[in-house]
C-alpha cells in the first residue's frame, strides 16, 4: 500500500522579502475538531496549504466541514461543544493553535482576516460603514483621521462609486453586492497577509458574484495575500483557485494543483461533485445526483467516510479509514485510485 | 431617497463602476449633501422632523423647565393661608388653595422637581443597574447567567410597588431613598431585556465578524452590543419614567416619599383624593401634570426609538 503523503508545503517559516508585511502562506496539518470531548470528529486530520499570493479553494457540499475549518484556524470554534484536539496551522513560523488566546486576537482582522458569507448580516446595522471600516483601521494602529482616509481610500479600491458619500451609508443602504465589497474593504483594510473567505459570493446575484470574483482577485494580485476561498460552487474554483482542497464528512479526500484535480479528478466524491455541477450552454441530460446523504456526526462510518455513497465501494473501504496516496501530483484519500485503473467508471 | 440610492447601489462591480459614476452622480449628489454626515445629527434631525417627538419633547422640556425655574418664581408652597382653605381658583391662588390653604399653583411649581427627580433619576438608575447585569447575562451564559436571571426573576415574582415600598421602607422614608428604591424595583425589567437582546444580537453574524476582526469581548459588547439592544431599552426607559412619577406618588401617600409639607404631584394627588367633591381642583392639576408629563415621555420615547433605528427612512 501507498505511503501517506504529507502536503509537500512548508509555507510558515518563510518571509517572502518583496512583499509588504511579512507575507506568508498557510500550511495546515492533521487539523482534528471533535464534537465535545471524545466524541466524533467533525473534521479528522485536515491537511492542506496555501502560498502567498495563491488561492487554495475548499469545497464540498454543505455541512462537511469547511466552514468548521475556516473557525478553527480563526481560533472561533464554537467551543464548547466543539473541540480541536490535534493539529498544527504553521502560519509565518508560528503555529497558531498554539498561541495564547490574547496573541491569536491581534492576529485577527491584522494580518490574518475572514470575509463572510452573509454581507446582509455580517456588517453592523447600527454603525455607517465608513465607520466601521475606520474602526478597522483604527485596531490596525492608525490614527482616526488616518484611519478616515484609509477607509474612503479601501471603498475606492473595492469599486464603491463615490467613497466618500458612501462612507455615511448605514448597511442597509447598501445593495447585497456593495455590502460584500465594504465588507472585503474592511477585511482588507490592515493588508491581511492572509484573508479566509467563507462562501463569500454565495449570497450574492451571478453577475455580482464575478465581480466581486474579479475583485478578490485584483486585490490579491496587489497584495500578494494567501488567500482561502471556501465555496461549495466549482465553478468558483475554476475561477478562482490555484490549488484545491475536496472536503468530504470532515476528511479532505483530495487535494492539489486545481487544474490537475479539476481535470482529472481521482477520489470518486470528486468526480460526483464535478458531475453533478451544471454545464453552460443548452440543457443536457439529467444532473447526476450522488445518491444518498453525508452520514451525520454521530453515525460516521468506520472506514472510508463515502463508502456508503461510493458507486466504487468494495469491502476494503468499509474496514479502515482510506491512507492518502500521490497520485498525478496530488493527494488522495481512496484505495481504489486511480480511477481510471477501475472498469466501468461512472462518469 | 432610497429609490435613488437603490438605483444606484444595484449598478455594482469594477465595469459598472465607472457607469454608476457618472450615470447617476447627478441622483447621489443631492442625495449625499442631504444625508448628515454623523449619526448623531442624523438622530437629532430625525427627532425634529417628527411631530410626536416634537410634541413629547416640547411637553418634557417645559415640565422640566418648569422644576428648574421654582426658585425663581418666589412662589411658596409651604405658606398657609387660613382665609384660603380649600378655595377654588381666584385672582390669588390661581389654581385654588388646598386643605391647609396652601397655593396649589406653589404646590405645583415646586412638585415638579419631585415628581420630574423622582422618575428620572430612578429610571436612569434602573437603567444603570440593569442594562449592564442583563448584557452580562446574556453574553456570559452559563452560570453567571443564572444566578442573575434567577435573582432577577425572584424580584419579578413581588409586585413593582410592593417591592418600591420594602425597599423605601428599609431605607428610610426620603425623596432619595424613594428614588433608590424605585429604581432598584425597576430594574429587573431592565435585566431581561438587556439579557434576551444581548443574546440574540451575541448570534448575528457581525457579532462573530467582529470577533473574526480581533475585536476584544468588552470593546464587542460596548461598540457592536451595546448600540444594538439600546432602542427598546429607551422605549422601555420613557415608558418606566411614567411609572416611576407614579410610584413616587404612591411612596409619598405611604409617607415613604417626599416628606410634608414638601410638595410632590403624587403626595398632592393622594391628599386631594380625600377632598374630591369639595376641592376637585386640588386632584385635578396634579392630575392634569402627571397625565402631561407621562405622555410627554411616552411621546418623546416612540420618537426617539424611530430615530434611533438606522433602518428606518
Amino acid at each position: 500500500m501507498n505511503d501517506p503523503v504529507s502536503t509537500g508545503k512548508q509555507w510558515g517559516a518563510q518571509s517572502a522579502g518583496a512583499l509588504s508585511r511579512g507575507a506568508g502562506g498557510l500550511s495546515v496539518e492533521g487539523l482534528t475538531v471533535t464534537l465535545g470531548a471524545g466524541g466524533p470528529a467533525v473534521i479528522d486530520a485536515a491537511s492542506f496549504a496555501v502560498g502567498p499570493g495563491e488561492t487554495l479553494c475548499v469545497v464540498g457540499e454543505s455541512g462537511c466541514g469547511k466552514s468548521l475549518t475556516a473557525l478553527a484556524l480563526m481560533g472561533l470554534l464554537p467551543s464548547p461543544p466543539m473541540r480541536r484536539v490535534a493539529g498544527r496551522a504553521l502560519f509565518q513560523g508560528r503555529d497558531l493553535f498554539q498561541l495564547p488566546p490574547a496573541e491569536m486576537r491581534a492576529l485577527r482582522g491584522d494580518l490574518i482576516a475572514m470575509i463572510f458569507q452573509e454581507p446582509m448580516t455580517a456588517l453592523n446595522p447600527a454603525f455607517t460603514i465608513g465607520d466601521q471600516i475606520a474602526e478597522a483601521a483604527r485596531r490596525g494602529g492608525l490614527a482616526p483621521a488616518a484611519a478616515n482616509a484609509r477607509a474612503r481610500e479601501m471603498l475606492g479600491r473595492v469599486g464603491i462609486p463615490d467613497p466618500a458619500a458612501r462612507m455615511a451609508a448605514f448597511p442597509h443602504q447598501l445593495s447585497g453586492g456593495m455590502r460584500q465589497r465594504a465588507m472585503i474593504a474592511m477585511a482588507l483594510v490592515n493588508d491581511p497577509a492572509l484573508v479566509i473567505a467563507d462562501e463569500p459570493t454565495t449570497a450574492l446575484d451571478v453577475t455580482i458574484q464575478a465581480q466581486v470574483l474579479d475583485l478578490m482577485r485584483a486585490l490579491q494580485r496587489e497584495s500578494g495575500a494567501a488567500l482561502i476561498l471556501i465555496t461549495h460552487d466549482l465553478g468558483v474554483v475554476a475561477e478562482m483557485a490555484s490549488d484545491v482542497a475536496v472536503m468530504y464528512a470532515g476528511r479532505v479526500v483530495e487535494a492539489g494543483p486545481a487544474e490537475r484535480v479539476l481535470r482529472d479528478p481521482q477520489h470518486p466524491y470528486t468526480l460526483g461533485l464535478m458531475a453533478s455541477t451544471p454545464g453552460l450552454g443548452p440543457a443536457g441530460g439529467r444532473l447526476a445526483a450522488i445518491p444518498g446523504l453525508v452520514p451525520a456526526a454521530e453515525a460516521m462510518p468506520p472506514g472510508c467516510r463515502f463508502a456508503p455513497r461510493c458507486p466504487f465501494a468494495e469491502g476494503a473501504c468499509a474496514a479502515a479509514p482510506p491512507p492518502d496516496v500521490e497520485i498525478d501530483g496530488r493527494r488522495v484519500a481512496c484505495i481504489r485510485a486511480p480511477l481510471e485503473t477501475l472498469a466501468g467508471r461512472a462518469a | 431617497m432610497s429609490a435613488a440610492l437603490e438605483r444606484e447601489t444595484t449598478r455594482a462591480g469594477p465595469s459598472g463602476a465607472a457607469s454608476a459614476r457618472g450615470g447617476a452622480s447627478s441622483d447621489a449628489t443631492p442625495d449625499a449633501a442631504a444625508r448628515p454626515a454623523r449619526r448623531r445629527s442624523r438622530v437629532w434631525a430625525k427627532l425634529r422632523a417628527s411631530p410626536t417627538a416634537l410634541v413629547g419633547g416640547v411637553l418634557v422640556a417645559a415640565f422640566a423647565l418648569i422644576a428648574l425655574a421654582a426658585p425663581l418664581t418666589g412662589l411658596d408652597p409651604a405658606a398657609t393661608d387660613w382665609g384660603a382653605i380649600r378655595k377654588p381658583p381666584s385672582a390669588a391662588h390661581p389654581l385654588g388653595a388646598d386643605e391647609l390653604g396652601r397655593d396649589v399653583l406653589a404646590r405645583m411649581v415646586w412638585g415638579a422637581r419631585a415628581s420630574l427627580l423622582a422618575g428620572v433619576v430612578s429610571v436612569a438608575m434602573a437603567v444603570a443597574v440593569g442594562a449592564p447585569l442583563g448584557m452580562l447575562a446574556g453574553w456570559a451564559r452559563g452560570w453567571t447567567d443564572a444566578a442573575i436571571s434567577r435573582a432577577t426573576e425572584a424580584l419579578l415574582a413581588c409586585p413593582f410597588l410592593i417591592l418600591a415600598i420594602a425597599f423605601a421602607a428599609f431605607l428610610g422614608p426620603s425623596l432619595t431613598n424613594a428614588m433608590i428604591a424605585i429604581g432598584l424595583s425597576a430594574a429587573p425589567v431592565f435585566i431581561r431585556i438587556a439579557r434576551a437582546e444581548t443574546m440574540r444580537v451575541a448570534a448575528e453574524d457581525y457579532v462573530e465578524s467582529a470577533r473574526a476582526a480581533g475585536v476584544g469581548q468588552a470593546a464587542i459588547l460596548w461598540r457592536t452590543v451595546a448600540p444594538n439592544i439600546a432602542p427598546p431599552l429607551l422605549v422601555q426607559a420613557t415608558l418606566t419614567v411614567a411609572t416611576a412619577i407614579i410610584a413616587e406618588a404612591s411612596l409619598s401617600f405611604l409617607g415613604l416619599g417626599q416628606q410634608p409639607p414638601a410638595p410632590s404631584w403624587g403626595s398632592m394627588l393622594n391628599v386631594a383624593k380625600g377632598f374630591l367633591e369639595q376641592a376637585p381642583w386640588m386632584a385635578l392639576w396634579p392630575g392634569a401634570a402627571i397625565f402631561a408629563v407621562v405622555l410627554g415621555f411616552n411621546m418623546l420615547g416612540d420618537g426617539l426609538r424611530d430615530a434611533l433605528d438606522p433602518r428606518q427612512n
